[in-house]
């Protein structure tokens, strides 16, 4: 049983899907950890990567075409968002809210139905075995990765840090919170969107409901990784980031592997979350609960 | 030649409270700041001390009246506020603090390059070594497991590299222990000895208002008047 769940863990598929996840929860992360922004348009721009995807791969053009365009797609939803709470003076949680049911429809629109298969055509997977679809995987996730840590060891980077703790040292040096919002979720979409788009390319097919309960997985496994590894710098973070999308996606090859239905996973992520809030508060015994970035949830 | 750095112009403030009245805080307050000069404010508690620091720093605008800067800008007034934790953000190392505080004002393409070099870490022991409270030499500890003595020495280094020419400091020294506030209060003096700034703090300590005070400002009534005879101020 052991082996078994070992091979399981280590199998190029559970990798491949956990890395992919893992750009979306580092997405997420930035938003929650650096910017104190709970930003609930995950759900919404994660199916918007899947959209684009459909789109253009089943109009025969280059899957790179897709995943290019997806940076772009996420990005404006980022922006949309950010301007929502910055400009318009609208509650972060419910800005996300807002913008994620906008894009429901915007998805519909664009996609011209609830879901697209492009499993027959060519995607970045096509024509690969599983340990070379792996190797692809993680040359994305790298890139993605160095890119992140590269921009968050700028003093841009550390200015978007602080902006989530403590937003008057930024307006006091001069620096305008509005534009670190805007950017920072720009930055977070776009890569959750680009994860959206690798993950419906890796599955051949596209869903609007295929970003459901990501807010409470992405969640789960950065709380997964904060308690692993009780990040304190950008690289640690990033490491806790990927550490805790591979567990949760070891979670979900579990349910798999005992034959639990589907449709049962997202419960149970939701009762490995709870239990996880309640454990990380009593075994931090006072201590910080969360070592890196603003604790929001 | 004209002394005078800014001038308050007939400034009333008055908080808009729903269901309650209205609160008047200042009152058609007329005053001018002058150069090297060392402010103390003093007057009761709600009496609006703080809200003429947040309106001199324009985070407050004021009901009625203006505040004319005559030879500064806001970016050249630096803000100290009571809790060291709304001036420095405490999950970051000292040496982020700085960093941060080093970068006010500074062009966007400067932020676009990395924090972490070592002409930087340098510069930064320079600073925080004059403050003789051994900062220098955690560099790289995270700012909440410093000591207040330690939180507040920094609070002063992140606000003194951005080279204020008005330093607004409400109670910066109630946080600190008899040993470490003259120290900090040194810190301050010698800045203003060396850079001819002006400093207007309020402080309810006696002792620290009789040694470092050029000018005590008291407020009463929603509008200030020059005190004299400090002793006999303080002691009523």
């Amino acid at each position: 049983m052991l082996d078994a769940l070992g091979v399981l863990f280590l199998s190029p598929n559970i990798l491949s899907q956990g890395l992919i996840l893992s750009l979306a929860v580092l997405g997420f992360s930035i938003s929650l950890r650096l910017l104190a922004y709970a930003d609930l348009t995950l759900e919404g721009s994660f199916v918007l990567g899947g959209v684009i995807a459909s789109m253009i791969i089943t109009k025969g053009m280059s899957p790179y075409i897709a995943l290019s365009l997806s940076l772009v797609g996420g990005m404006l939803t980022g922006i949309f968002t950010a301007c929502l709470h910055c400009y318009a003076k609208i509650n972060k949680l419910l800005s996300g809210i807002i913008t994620l049911t906008i894009l429901y429809s915007v998805n519909l629109r664009l996609q011209n139905g609830s879901n697209s298969s492009f499993y027959n055509l060519t995607t970045a997977f096509s024509d690969l075995t599983d340990i070379g679809i792996l190797t692809k995987v993680v040359v994305f996730s790298l890139l993605a990765f160095s890119i992140i840590a590269t921009i968050l060891y700028t003093r841009y980077g550390l200015l978007l840090r602080a902006c989530g703790e403590n937003v008057k040292i930024i307006q006091r040096s001069g620096h305008n919170k509005n534009v670190l919002i805007v950017s920072g979720l720009a930055i977070s979409n776009a890569l959750i969107c680009f994860s959206g788009s690798l993950f419906s390319q890796y599955f051949g097919f596209s869903d609007v409901s295929l970003g459901n309960g990501l807010i409470i997985s992405s969640l789960t496994a950065l709380i997964i990784g904060e308690i692993i590894i009780r990040p304190r710098t950008v690289i640690t973070f990033i490491c806790a980031v990927v550490i805790g999308s591979l567990v949760t996606q070891f979670i979900y090859s579990i349910c798999l592997y005992v034959n639990l239905n589907p449709s049962d996973y997202k419960g149970i992520v939701g009762v490995v979350l709870i239990v996880l809030i309640i454990v990380r508060r009593y075994a931090s015994k006072g201590k910080d609960t969360v070592t890196f970035g603003s604790e929001v949830f | 030649m004209n002394n005078t750095m800014l001038t308050l112009s007939n400034i009333s403030m008055i908080f808009k409270q729903s269901d309650v009245e209205d609160k008047t805080v200042l009152t058609n307050l007329n005053l001018d700041i002058l150069n090297d000069k060392w402010y103390y404010l003093i007057g009761e508690n709600g009496s609006g001390k703080s809200t003429i620091l947040k309106v001199i720093v324009n985070e407050l605008a004021p009901t009625v009246g203006s505040v004319v800067y005559k030879q500064i800008q806001v970016k050249d007034i630096c803000f100290i506020e009571q809790e060291i934790s709304k001036n420095l953000v405490l999950s970051m190392t000292v040496f982020e603090n700085m960093i941060i505080a080093l970068s006010a004002f500074s062009k966007f393409k400067n932020n676009l390059s990395f924090y972490h070099r070592k002409d930087s870490k340098e510069k930064c022991k320079e600073i925080l070594s004059e403050y003789e409270m051994g900062i220098e030499t955690q560099l790289n500890k995270q700012v909440k497991y410093l000591s207040s003595g330690q939180q507040q020495a920094l609070v002063i280094a992140t606000a003194l590299c951005k080279q204020p020419k008005l330093i607004l400091a409400d109670e910066f020294t109630s946080a600190l222990d008899y040993k470490v506030a003259p120290n900090v209060l040194k810190i301050m003096f010698n800045y203003k000895q060396q850079t001819h700034c002006s400093i207007i703090s309020i402080s309810h300590n006696k002792k620290e208002i009789i040694e470092s005070a050029e000018i005590v400002l008291n407020l009463r009534n929603g509008t200030v008047e020059i005190v004299t005879d400090v002793s006999g101020c303080l002691a009523r």
